[in-house]
């Protein structure tokens, strides 16, 4: 009945784009191009197609479980999406991470998975996310999505920030290298609202 | 001759190219520029001279190239054939303001002829778990209406037009379909748009070639993060800072301990009671 054409073929694109402009040397103008400035050469740098194509507006899969190199192993995963305070929403259990589903999924070419879980609930103790404040640089974190595709994080920073100040917009930006951002709670505990003062984060660049 | 024109000038260029492309890369004294290729068949070099200049050699329809941020400014821009001789458009006089993000399209009118629309992009935030769909009539084709799941998301778009808006992210299906008569000329096709992220679409084909195609380009990055990450509720994993941190925390070991006998003891009151 119906088809698209996909948005292009970059494979195929043998362009370039110089931005001469800017350059440092000096630029001569040309006999027989009257009214244009400096150009360029051609033939030095491939012209980069940046369209997408229809088979990109799929939904990438979404991850299952988290492992961290000795001390989490397969932690289930579930999508999660803002609760009615506008805050993230989270599994109840600390023994469930979830993974936000309004920022990057393991599997796109950019931007922050985030998977968080609570340190811990009232009548279950600690779970898994207790340990991410003692992780050091380098330990390695795996996150197993529903195509069945591991991906393999390092872990660059260890991060303890007041809740009131942390730059959410930054650690959830779809922007930017693709990376994965753990989030859970620590600090002082304040038993009359029954929650922490600040936030564990930790971030880990993405290896494979 | 294209060689004569472009070659020989002894310019180290600057490659723009190949890196990561921010979200964005505005400034008080900048513009980004997209150019998007939706002219179906032709094969085309795109000059770009003013403040800042450009060359884009033999850039196939169907292609978008990268963001690049340049000076803002008067510049003008011209189409040649692939060959580098023959002038097909222009030059076309655009002037780039500061802070604003860009589209120049190249693309056919409602009669078939080349032309070059500048669009603005809405680069502005997208409020947390929305996504931004921005759809431009560049084909050569009537007025057509939008629909995503079956409502109308734009009307009556004529050549050269296009709109914006922000949705909940999610998959829809979309129909492109023209105004009046109902012709389906794109979908219907079900898409995934992402939160945070903005997708510029542009109808290419032309006449009567039925369906038309689409030629994309998405920005990423733009989306709210949540107003905070909830974490815990227990105490165990309190520290703090001195005495008053590791009371605290006792406190909620203790509270936790009185909650989890009270559970103990309800559960069993509750089997007895079952019984």
């Amino acid at each position: 009945m119906f088809s698209l054409r996909s948005g292009g073929s970059a494979a195929f694109v043998v362009g370039l784009l110089l931005l001469a402009g800017c350059s440092a040397l000096p630029a001569e103008k040309t006999a027989g191009a009257p009214g244009i400035g400096v150009i360029a050469q051609k033939g030095a740098i491939p012209f980069e197609d940046v369209s997408i194509s229809i088979d990109d507006f799929v939904p990438d899969p979404e991850p299952l479980s988290i492992s961290v190199a000795g001390v989490v192993t397969d932690m289930p995963v579930r999508p999660q999406g803002l609760d009615s305070l506008g805050q993230m929403a989270l599994p109840v259990s600390p023994f469930v991470a979830g993974w936000y589903r309004f920022a990057a999924a393991p599997a796109a070419s950019s931007g922050a998975t985030v998977i968080a879980s609570h340190v811990d609930a009232i009548g279950e103790g600690l779970g898994p996310f207790a340990q991410l404040r003692n992780l050091s640089l380098g330990t390695e974190v795996f996150v197993v999505d529903s195509a069945g595709v591991t991906h393999t994080y390092r872990v660059t920073a260890v991060e303890r920030i007041d809740k009131e100040v942390v730059p959410w917009d930054d650690y959830f930006s779809t922007a930017g290298a693709p990376r994965l951002v753990l989030v859970t709670c620590g600090g002082e505990y304040d038993p009359v609202l029954g929650s922490y003062d600040d936030n564990y984060i930790v971030t880990a660049e993405k290896v494979s | 001759m294209r060689n004569r024109i472009l070659a020989g000038l002894g310019v180290a260029a600057l490659a723009t190219v190949g890196v990561a492309v921010p979200a964005n890369a505005l400034s008080s004294t900048t513009a980004d520029l997209w150019v998007v290729h939706a002219f179906p068949g032709a094969t085309v070099d795109i000059m770009i001279t003013g403040a800042a200049e450009l060359m884009l050699n033999d850039v196939a329809p169907e292609t978008v190239a990268p963001q690049v941020d340049v000076p803002a400014g008067d510049y003008q821009v011209e189409i040649f054939s692939s060959d580098g001789v023959t002038s097909l458009l222009g030059p076309i006089d655009v002037t780039l303001a500061a802070n604003t993000s860009y589209s120049a399209v190249a693309h056919p009118n409602a009669d078939g002829d080349l032309t070059l629309t500048p669009f603005v992009n809405d680069v502005s935030p997208i409020a947390a778990g929305d996504t931004r769909v921005t759809v431009r009539h560049t084909a050569e084709a009537p007025a057509v209406d939008v629909l995503a799941g079956g409502s109308p998301l734009f009307s009556d778009v004529t050549s050269g037009l296009g709109g914006t808006v922000d949705v909940p992210s999610g998959t829809y299906e979309i129909l492109v379909e023209t105004s009046g008569d109902g012709t389906d000329a794109i979908g219907p096709v079900d898409l995934t748009f992402n939160a945070g992220t903005a997708y510029f679409v542009h109808a290419f084909g032309a006449g009567l070639d039925l369906p038309y195609g689409v030629v994309s380009f998405e920005i990423t990055g733009l989306g709210a993060g949540p107003d905070g990450v909830p974490g815990g509720s227990a105490g165990l994993a309190a520290e703090g800072t001195g005495v008053n941190g590791a009371l605290i925390g006792g406190l909620g070991a203790l509270l936790l301990g009185l909650i989890a006998g009270a559970a103990v003891i309800a559960r069993r009151t509750s089997i007895v009671s079952g019984r």
